[in-house]
């Protein structure tokens, strides 16, 4: 069954939250749930009750609404600081002669680009490059890149330091 | 910082749990072909040595802030650009804060609800900052893609 006609009123259930941490649209218990599994993405579902003082069923059927409505994911992330020598080179694009989706389709299937955006301002297109060494990042800024018809212009510039990246946040369809 | 490396097996846990981060530990044993004590054992380490995080991240495109927005932030002469990107870092409204070479002293990231929203946080708070020279701004129109496997967890 599709998604739209299965939650039929799934977006008054859940639409809205705030950067500050707080989802709104979401009563109280799915925001404990919510906030437990920030912390703890595999808590059991019997703490989670436990908790919540709510049964294990309605903690399940809570999960469960709260991922099919698409506002919630639980992933796993690698920390990169850990594993050695890696760039992160923020990379502008001006496009030229194609419709700019098209261009940032074809950008986006380049496995080094690990995050890409249309934008509005000098740039139409941002993303972050991330190699695992300086011969890579030579490699996929003065060939790869280039070579995708329409990139007109590129904006190139280099991470020296992360000095904070909150990954509660992240874009998925 | 010291080397790190990961395995084939640890890659493919990583992998399996980047999809689905409550998979059991007994369908990732199934699907690699291991014990399910050996998937333990590996998540066990993985995330004792903060190698992998597992948690629930929230879908930006339900924020009620929906425009993410860039800024190109450059240092005044005489300023530690570490100390203005630590002051940036304070903001809890930044979500990443980045020092750079080359298209301006630092990038940080922030979520507004439009661009006279963009304005007073400029106005009011980064334009504050002391050491803060020049603020250049863009906004994404569309994110196409977020790898969210790799990343640096602070």
């Amino acid at each position: 069954m599709a998604k739209s006609d299965a939650e039929p009123s799934s977006l008054g259930y859940v639409v809205v939250g705030s950067a500050n941490g707080t989802v709104q649209g979401v009563d109280e218990m799915d925001q404990l749930i919510i906030d437990k599994l920030r912390e703890n993405g595999r808590i059991t579902v019997r703490d989670l009750a436990a908790v919540t003082e709510l049964t294990e069923a309605t903690v399940r059927a809570r999960m469960r609404a709260l991922e099919r409505v698409d506002l919630l994911r639980i992933t796993a992330t690698v920390n990169i600081e850990l594993l050695g020598e890696h760039y992160f080179a923020p990379v502008g694009v001006v496009v030229s002669g194609r419709p700019v989706d098209d261009v940032a389709e074809d950008l986006a299937k380049i496995p080094e680009v690990v995050t890409l955006m249309t934008m509005i301002g000098p740039q139409d297109i941002e993303m972050q490059v991330a190699t695992r060494s300086l011969e890579d990042l030579r490699r996929v800024l003065t060939t790869t890149i280039p070579s995708v018809p329409g990139v007109a212009k590129l904006a190139r510039s280099l991470t020296l330091d992360t000095v904070k990246f909150e990954s509660r946040w992240m874009p998925f369809k | 910082m010291s080397d790190y490396s990961l395995d084939d097996v640890d890659r493919q846990i990583i992998k399996c749990l980047a999809e689905n981060g409550r998979v059991s530990n007994r369908e990732i044993a199934r699907r690699l072909d291991l014990t399910e004590g050996a998937i333990r054992a590996r998540l066990k380490r993985l995330e004792t040595d903060d190698i992998v995080r597992i948690s629930a991240v929230v879908n930006v495109n339900r924020l009620e802030l929906p425009v993410l927005a860039f800024l190109w932030i450059d240092v005044a002469p005489g300023h530690s650009v570490s100390e203005v990107a630590d002051r940036l870092a304070e903001l809890p409204a930044n979500i990443l804060v980045r020092t750079l070479i080359g298209r301006a002293d630092i990038l940080a990231m922030t979520f507004v609800k439009d661009g006279s929203h963009l304005q007073d946080y400029l106005h009011s708070t980064i334009n504050k900052i002391p050491g803060v020279h020049e603020a250049r701004f863009s906004y994404s129109r569309n994110i196409l893609k977020h790898d969210y496997q790799f990343t640096s967890i602070i």
